[in-house]
């Protein structure tokens, strides 16, 4: 599992990738600061293999916190800002990867493998780069999440806005009680999870369901 | 004394010599019923007549002459002298003859002169009184008459040369409100265009620069100017007509206002100007220099009212819009892999994944744009480059250009460019160079044709004319390039980029 810290100061955004990468089964994103200095700091707390760093950002430059990262993590930009003197900039101050933001899950999930497993993308042209991440596989959902059915699913939604009795979920549904504790059941066993609660927490780890 | 001859003089003049006549038929007359045809009384005739009609005969500006009416009173004053002796002294009938003399010295040498000669004449009657052993009384009447036709002549004179220095003070005066009312009214002119530009929309720089300069140019024949503005990078001219005279007076005047100076009027004519010509010409350009410094600051505003605006739309782009499509991005490649076992739908989410992919480069390119301050058009660049070629045929820009390229592309686009052009234009013995196509910011088509040589495309002259370094550049902006040419028929390189 690899480890990601995420620096970037719009919300939307930060969640939203923060979402992506934990739906898939071999990144975890350990936790999203929206400043340079905070980046840093929550490093010492929360070693991540890899950080992706946005560069313009309340409080200070990405780059720059980039650079006096040294060696706690590798540091993959992106970034609205994704234009040739950026990247040297991000490339001078250690970054292994620059991308806009605007990059395709599939391609920033294998980025993160790619620089996790010590290599550096940012370098290299846009072929060179294409051939070396097509060597870091496909994205792909978690195999748990991939084998869940769309009634589970929304079952999984329901428990993460707070909507957890049973009676309360065979309602919404349309279906019976008895029929909604099977659908926990094989939930559970999917997500590999003991209760509801932990199903709900895994849903919104998994990208599957939004908190309320 | 004036200098010249005033109208009144004339008209005096002639007065007096009727006088004269009149005075002359009276003294004959009185002298005939006195003493008949005596020899005495007929040669007093004759020096009365001749002396009066030498008077009438005198031109004017004999009297003006040096010592010209001092002469003729003299010559006069001893005729009429002669004439009284012969006729009887002081009770000669040529008594009232006597008044000419010192009647025209009054007239054309003033009261003084008309004294001397009265007194002249007085004392010559009161010898010949003596002479003639007669009572000193009898001369009384005549220096009387001198005393009294001397001061009203000379007061007449005073009188009508006041009223001609008068005439002459508000000839004068009239003349100067005359150029006044002239100058006044080119200056209202030219305010008169100025507000009819302003109204109709029409003010801009140049046209304003114009139309001063040909108004200030109207009143110099012969005279040519050049109205230029101070800008950031150096004076710009607005405005030049006619071609300076090498000997000609050179002025220049600035065009200011009270607390700043954004200009300057440079003048070349073929006459001097005087203080009222230089008074006129900076009465028309101060209001035009208020004109332009209210332009230059209404420019400024609306420049930083601009730039402001740039700024936070960049800031509201790269900040909201942006990373809230790319979050659209990420959720939609979740989507398309939760959907895995349904391919036509993750196909779908895989064209509108494409579609978000495709706004957030253009939402990023934007905020570039904005953040860049916008420099010449890639028209205006091409433009610059290609006059700067020397000789050769004539190198022809012809494009349509809706927006610029973007500000990444816009420095090599016109590098390839300009490139093409140059060898068409120093190596291809073409006739004529045409740059023509179609320009709109992300996307372009630009052809650089020539009739010229041309060459085998199966030996391209790679390592002559710096097609490699055409190539890289092209390819470094995301553009191609295409070279078509055939020997003896010319060439035509083509450059496109983006689509639409």
């Amino acid at each position: 599992m690899i480890r990601v810290m995420i620096a970037d100061d719009h919300q939307l955004f930060a969640d939203g990738l923060s979402q992506a990468l934990n739906s898939l089964p071999d990144t975890r994103v350990v936790g999203v600061v929206n400043s340079g200095p905070d980046l840093e700091a929550s490093l010492d707390n929360q070693p991540a293999e890899v950080s992706i760093v946005d560069i313009e950002m309340p409080g200070g430059d990405g780059i720059e916190a980039i650079s006096s990262l040294g060696k706690k993590t590798k540091a993959i930009v992106v970034s609205m800002h994704a234009d040739d003197q950026q990247r040297q900039r991000a490339a001078k101050a250690g970054a292994r990867g620059f991308f806009s933001k605007g990059v395709p899950l599939a391609t920033l999930a294998a980025a993160v493998r790619a620089v996790a497993d010590g290599q550096s993308l940012i370098e290299l042209t846009d072929d060179e780069r294409d051939d070396l991440l097509e060597t870091y596989g496909e994205a792909e959902l978690d195999p748990g999440a991939a084998s869940l059915t769309p009634r589970e699913r929304e079952i999984l939604q329901l428990l993460a806005v707070g909507v957890s009795a049973t009676d309360e979920l065979a309602d919404r549904l349309y279906i019976s009680q008895k029929t909604v504790k099977n659908h926990l059941a094989a939930i559970f066993q999917k997500l590999a999870v003991s209760d509801r609660t932990q199903a709900a927490i895994e849903a919104i780890r998994l990208g599957i369901a939004r908190p309320s | 004394m004036l200098d010249t001859p005033a109208p009144w003089e004339s008209r005096v003049h002639r007065t007096v010599v009727i006088g004269q006549w009149v005075a002359l038929t009276i003294g004959i007359v009185s002298s005939l019923v006195q003493s008949g045809g005596s020899p005495q009384s007929l040669m007093a005739m004759g020096v009365a007549g001749a002396y009066v009609v030498g008077t009438t005969l005198a031109q004017e500006e004999w009297f003006w002459r040096r010592f010209g009416v001092e002469s003729i009173c003299l010559i006069g004053a001893l005729m009429v002298l002669v004439t009284m002796t012969l006729t009887g002294g002081a009770t000669s009938p040529y008594l009232l003859l006597s008044m000419g003399p010192p009647v025209f010295a009054t007239i054309y040498g003033g009261v003084r002169t008309g004294l001397a000669t009265g007194i002249l004449s007085g004392a010559l009657v009161t010898l010949v009184t003596l002479a003639n052993d007669s009572p000193l009384i009898d001369i009384a009447p005549a220096l009387a008459l001198y005393l009294i036709f001397v001061l009203l002549v000379g007061v007449i004179r005073r009188l009508l040369e006041d009223i001609h220095q008068q005439a002459a003070t508000l000839a004068e005066e009239k003349e100067s409100a005359t150029k006044r009312l002239e100058s006044l009214e080119e200056t209202h002119g030219a305010l008169l265009r100025l507000s009819e530009d302003m109204s109709a929309g029409r003010l801009n720089a140049i046209e304003v620069g114009a139309d001063t300069l040909e108004t200030i140019l109207e009143r110099f024949p012969g005279s040519a100017g050049q109205l230029a503005l101070d800008g950031d990078e150096g004076s710009v001219v607005l405005a030049a007509r006619g071609i300076p005279d090498e000997a000609g007076h050179i002025y220049s005047l600035p065009l200011a206002t009270s607390d700043t100076t954004v200009g300057n009027l440079e003048l070349t004519t073929t006459q001097p100007m005087s203080p009222s010509d230089l008074a006129q010409v900076a009465a028309i350009i101060h209001p035009v220099s208020v004109a332009f410094a209210n332009m230059r600051l209404l420019q400024d505003i609306v420049g930083s009212a601009v730039a402001e605006e740039r700024v936070r739309l960049a800031r509201e782009m790269h900040d909201e819009i942006g990373p809230s499509l790319a979050s659209l991005g990420l959720a939609l490649d979740m989507t398309a892999m939760q959907q895995a076992d349904h391919p036509e739908v993750a196909a779908d989410l895989q064209v509108l994944r494409s579609n978000v992919t495709k706004l957030v480069e253009d939402v990023r390119g934007s905020v570039a744009d904005l953040r860049n301050t916008p420099g010449p058009t890639l028209t205006a660049r091409i433009l610059q480059a290609t006059t700067s070629f020397e000789g050769g045929p004539p190198v022809v820009v012809d494009l349509e250009e809706r927006r610029p390229p973007r500000p990444a592309q816009i420095g090599d686009l016109t590098s390839i460019i300009t490139e093409a052009a140059r060898n068409a234009h120093q190596h291809s013995r073409a006739t004529m160079v045409v740059i023509s196509g179609q320009i709109d910011r992300s996307f372009g088509s630009c052809s650089i044709v020539d009739d010229g040589a041309g060459f085998d495309p199966a030996h391209e002259p790679d390592g002559h004319f710096g097609l490699v370094g055409m190539r890289e550049r092209a390819t470094k902006v995301g553009a191609t390039i295409k070279f078509d040419s055939k020997t003896g028929v010319g060439t035509a390189v083509t450059v496109e980029w983006g689509s639409k």
